[in-house]
């Protein structure tokens, strides 16, 4: 079984100054990120590979995951994700090696909400239509695949394990 | 705000396309079997055309209207009524044998009683004969003459079908997949997207991957059509409305996509899928428009813009295009040299906004506005074909009645009607039993604003406005529900041939 971690980049500072590219999460988000590094940590589900686009913002919340997992979590960077379309994040997902079989993507919207909807084909129904309705920042989508191979990833064939996000975690929910 | 909209009003391709796509030889055909009956020329028979997209009030409207006529309810703006010059209305042995009936019975029994309930939606064409026995309006004296109405019933979805007829599968497919990267649609195509990446149109042809793509590719199209959505359907017409080819290997395909560059080959999946297309066209959308849509003498276009408004700017805006893709169907079905020596087509449209008995009186001019609104390109197109066209709101069933209703020494005007079973207004939830007295609100003066704000269709709660499903009226058995401006509607279709 594969288990993949789309995480969304949690809240950001506005478009001001910088570079889109360039925008650091605010204090918000960092609580954010904090809280949802806890509540995955809590259900002892953690990836062992986790992959962020390069952007500022979602370099930071995946460096804030791993501290919080005290680096039991190895750390890349793949620029593909930034702006990364559907079937982008589809192919990188397909490219992602055998031997890791806990994978996170920490990426951005439009795409990686498109994608959470994309794979998943099943998972307890409350979280299916929340996943479907938003992808706030700092959502995390947990998926897992009976496959041995990433790429055999397919539309509609995954199950949603889990669905966090930073509101309802905040809200006492966990 | 417009991009969602206005990316798909390129779906078409232009005018000129269509017609060079041999329309011209589908009206020759639909003129030799209208030639093929007298009646027609005698102009003692109509034929009027109801449709109008999923959910619009098709069957209700049909049904009520048969429902007054035979009933001999009281029409003041149909002037052979108010005349008094009406003797009898009634139903006809079915005149096609190769179309069903349409089920009038059926229909009025589900609206009637103690479990009455709004009727199933149409979901394949019918049609009904209807004989109207008047006493004509002639200046030297009353003489006795009868109309041949037939109301053919078909989903509006399929119109959209006709600009499919001059499209390749392969601009199709292309514009299809834009259509569907909109921000309005992307999520709901998210998984027919997601397994058109790495597929390889070259492959091989394979029924079960083709049978896959093509059930994500029809719930991607249900999805956007569904309530908290209400975004307007794409073709092909028959993914959604399958009539009689529910469950047909007619509907198994898809877009993939393929390139424009090099010839699709042969024995690959994009050849299958091609060669569906190819097929759905030549058996279905074509025979569509050559055996029945080709035949109409006019037109009732019926339009749910308040589910619209309730879904959002992104569904209004949608609704706007398809519109305007319902009309080009009109506009080829007149526009050509060959129109001139058939008899004359399609002569009179009307737009009508339904379900007005959701609001008060007040607003139903601002209804009627908003619809203008949504059909103005629509209807732009059509200028210079030599169709008269009207918009109109109206109720074919009114479920509801007005009252004004004291609160803290205001008046406020409210409808007053059964709420569905399930439907909640401000947190009560309704049993299907009970009244209530709903302030509707205020439609926004100027109906441009309907079209501003976010792109993306919003679920119902988030809305500005938000309209109540109430139950059907009871009645006395047999006994025509109250309506609102029906009788204007059908004086616009009908009421010069009462004359």
């Amino acid at each position: 079984m594969l288990r993949l971690f789309l995480i969304r980049h949690a809240k950001a500072e506005p478009h001001v100054g910088r570079g889109d590219y360039e925008r650091r999460l605010t204090g918000r988000g960092r609580d954010d990120a904090r809280r949802v590094a806890q509540a995955l940590a809590a259900r002892r589900t953690l990836p062992e590979l986790l992959i962020h686009s390069g952007a500022a913002r979602a370099k930071e919340t995946a460096e804030i995951l791993a501290a919080a997992w005290r680096g039991k979590v190895e750390l890349q960077e793949d620029r593909a994700l930034y702006e990364a379309s559907l079937a982008t994040l589809i192919e990188r997902t397909r490219a992602l090696r055998r031997e890791h079989k806990r994978v996170g993507l920490v990426g951005h919207n439009p795409g990686l909400g498109e994608l959470a909807v994309a794979l998943t084909g099943s998972g307890a129904k409350p979280g299916l239509s929340r996943l479907a309705a938003k992808y706030p920042t700092g959502a995390v989508a947990v998926l897992d695949f009976s496959v041995q191979r990433w790429e055999e990833v397919e539309s509609n064939s995954g199950k949603l394990a889990l669905y966090l996000t930073p509101a309802e975690l905040e809200a006492g929910a966990d | 705000m417009q991009t969602g909209g206005r990316r798909l009003n390129r779906l078409a391709g232009s005018w000129a396309d269509v017609f060079l796509s041999g329309f011209s030889d589908l009206l020759f055909e639909a003129g030799l079997v209208a030639r093929s009956i007298g009646d027609y020329f005698s102009g003692a028979a109509l034929r009027v055309g109801v449709t109008g997209l999923s959910r619009a009030g098709k069957t209700v409207f049909l049904t009520a209207l048969i429902n007054n006529l035979i009933a001999g309810a009281r029409l003041p703006v149909l002037a052979a009524s108010a005349e008094g010059r009406i003797v009898r209305a009634r139903l006809e042995p079915q005149p096609d044998d190769a179309v069903p009936r349409f089920d009038y019975e059926e229909h009025l029994a589900s609206l009637s009683g103690p479990d009455r309930r709004w009727p199933q939606s149409t979901r394949r064409i019918a049609e009904l004969r209807l004989t109207i026995e008047f006493e004509s309006a002639a200046a030297w004296g009353a003489r006795r003459s009868s109309l041949k109405l037939d109301l053919v019933d078909y989903p509006g979805e399929w119109l959209l079908d006709l600009p499919l007829l001059d499209k390749s599968y392969t601009t199709w497919s292309r514009e299809t997949l834009a259509a569907s990267e909109t921000p309005a649609r992307a999520h709901l195509a998210a998984k027919w997207r997601a397994a058109l990446v790495g597929l390889d149109p070259d492959a091989e042809a394979d029924e079960d991957q083709a049978r896959r793509i093509a059930e994500l590719f029809t719930a991607y199209l249900r999805h956007a059509r569904d309530d908290v959505y209400a975004l307007s359907t794409l073709p092909p017409g028959r993914f959604l409305m399958p009539g009689d080819l529910e469950g047909s290997p007619a509907l198994t395909f898809a877009p993939i996509a393929v390139s424009d560059e090099r010839p699709i080959a042969s024995g690959s999946l994009a050849a299958m899928m091609a060669r569906r297309y190819e097929a759905y066209k030549t058996h279905v959308a074509r025979p569509f428009f050559r055996d029945h849509f080709a035949r109409l003498d006019r037109q009732i276009v019926l339009v749910d813009a308040l589910s619209a408004l309730n879904s959002g700017p992104a569904a209004l805006n949608d609704l706007e295009n398809a519109l305007t893709e319902v009309m080009r169907a009109f506009r080829a079905g007149r526009a050509s040299w060959l129109g001139s020596i058939l008899r004359p087509r399609i002569d009179r449209i009307l737009f009508a906004a339904t379900k007005a008995d959701h609001l008060h009186h007040k607003s139903h001019d601002r209804l009627e506005a908003i619809l203008r609104a949504l059909t103005a390109r629509a209807i732009a197109r059509a200028e210079g074909v030599g169709a008269a066209i009207d918009v109109i709101a109206l109720a074919a069933i009114r479920a509801t009645r007005e009252a004004e209703i004291r609160t803290g020494g205001e008046t406020l005007d409210a409808i007053v009607g059964v709420p569905e079973k399930g439907e909640t207004i401000g947190g009560e939830l309704f049993d299907g039993v009970a009244e209530a007295a709903v302030f509707p609100g205020e439609l926004p003066a100027d109906p441009e604003t309907i079209f501003e704000g976010d792109a993306i269709a919003l679920p119902e709660a988030d809305n500005d406005w938000r309209f109540v499903r109430f139950r059907p009226p009871l009645t006395r058995r047999g006994e025509p529900a109250p309506q609102i401006r029906l009788d204007r509607a059908l004086q616009f279709l009908i009421g010069d041939r009462l004359a």
